[in-house]
């Protein structure tokens, strides 16, 4: 067929199909379970995972209502929560185990032992300080401060394990898509602004890690809420995010980081600069429908909520 | 007294379609809104807490590929449209139409 024929959008799809195939790694050897369902060990829309130090993985399964713990090899071992959650969203692990969950629809935070018993609960709706508007995910430092994403009100906040109240950062402040698209130019551009932040990591020299979702970005706080760097923006190519979602920080201080329209994985070194990537949408390994949760386990593996395809994925990293 | 007649045919022409509304309004079991921006589970999840707080509202299901909310009402209340539409701004987003089942 004459190249001058092939219709130009089929031309430019082709162009950029190539693009993205060479701008993405190959999938790690992935280790996957779990499928649509309410029996132990299928989800319906798993949307966050967390390991514990023992290896063990935790994930919220938002349409069952319940905290699923399995073995690192994916073994089912209990389901927890079931009469307490009405939409559980965010899932952590504190240094000393604990297992803190918030829920969605509640505007709660829990707080659980590894067993899966209910250790605590704390939080209320409402717009002051200490109160939520869907509480989306939840993140322990070393020394046991929990940090909660407090989606619709575009802010972090701060707390004592017990619920006390320390402080809190953040507004509203949407990038503007072409200006997020630009933003190397600029890119401190709306620092410490939220536009519906959706998860956060501690790293381990106790820097949080924000994925600020609908400004395609991932924004870097010192634990005083103090902004320290911003990475990635709206795009497709590598660094880049469309919905930063899931994000882990692992003990190299590097960062891991869900692109849920992107349907991919992005890896970044310690200063934010972009690695690696994988993923496309679609079912085979590697593939993702949305990955919206990700989590580092003691080993090193990567473990992601394939949120659409309701299953978990585990990459057996180098 | 023209003007008298011509006011009352004004008003009851007037009145007509939002009787009419309001009757739908009333006995629609479900109601489905066109939502913009719906894109992921993030604000979806917000939306659907944001539907579920209006008292009569017994269910919502969002469709994020056609981006829509399917809103299942209680039988005995009346949810009006100005409500759903509240909810939608709420949760950030805009209502592009509302049809009543």
């Amino acid at each position: 067929m004459m190249l001058s024929r092939v219709p130009f959008s089929k031309l430019s799809g082709l162009c950029f199909a190539v693009l993205l195939a060479a701008c993405t790694s190959a999938a790690p050897n992935a280790q996957i379970w779990g499928d649509k369902g309410s029996l132990p060990g299928q989800f319906n829309e798993p949307f966050d995972v967390a390991v514990d130090q023992q290896g063990l993985v935790y994930v919220t399964d938002v349409r069952n209502r319940r905290v699923q713990e399995f073995n690192a090899d994916g073994t089912f071992l209990r389901a927890f929560g079931r009469n307490l959650f009405e939409k559980p969203g965010g899932i952590g692990v504190g240094p000393d185990g604990s297992i803190w969950v918030t829920d969605f629809d509640l505007d709660r935070v829990f707080r659980f032992n590894s067993k899966g018993k209910l250790l605590a609960a704390w939080g209320k709706a409402g717009d002051g300080s200490g109160a939520f508007n869907v509480p989306a995910d939840v993140a322990v430092d070393s020394k046991g401060f929990v940090y909660v994403v407090d989606e619709y009100h575009h802010r972090i906040q701060k707390f004592m394990p017990d619920g006390r109240f320390i402080r809190t950062w953040g507004e509203k402040g949407k990038v503007n898509v072409v200006l997020s698209a630009m933003n190397f130019l600029l890119p401190t551009m709306r620092q410490s602004e939220f536009y519906y932040p959706s998860r956060i990591s501690i790293g381990p020299d106790d820097r949080v890690y924000v994925s600020d979702a609908y400004n395609n970005r991932v924004q870097v706080f010192d634990t005083k809420g103090r902004f320290l760097q911003a990475i990635g923006g709206m795009g497709l190519w590598g660094g880049r995010f469309r919905v930063a979602a899931g994000i882990a920080a692992a003990s190299d201080g590097s960062l891991y980081v869900g692109d849920f329209y992107n349907n991919r994985v992005q890896h970044f070194d310690g200063k934010g600069n972009y690695l690696a990537e994988w993923g496309q949408t679609g079912r085979a390994p590697g593939h993702f429908n949305g990955p919206t949760g990700v989590a580092i386990a003691p080993d090193g593996s990567l473990l992601v909520t394939d949120w659409g395809n309701h299953r978990i994925q585990k990459f057996l990293l180098d | 007294m023209f003007v008298l007649r011509l006011l009352l045919i004004t008003g009851l022409l007037l009145a007509a379609p939002v009787a009419s509304m309001s009757a739908q309004e009333a006995n629609a079991q479900s109601a489905t809104i066109r939502v913009d921006g719906l894109s992921c589970p993030f604000c979806a999840y917000g939306l659907e807490k944001h539907l579920k707080k209006i008292a009569g509202v017994e269910g919502v299901e969002i469709n994020m590929k056609s981006g829509k909310a399917i809103v299942r009402l209680k039988p005995d209340v009346r949810v009006d449209d100005a409500a759903l539409k509240t909810a939608v701004k709420k949760a950030g987003f805009t209502a592009r139409g509302i049809t009543r089942q």
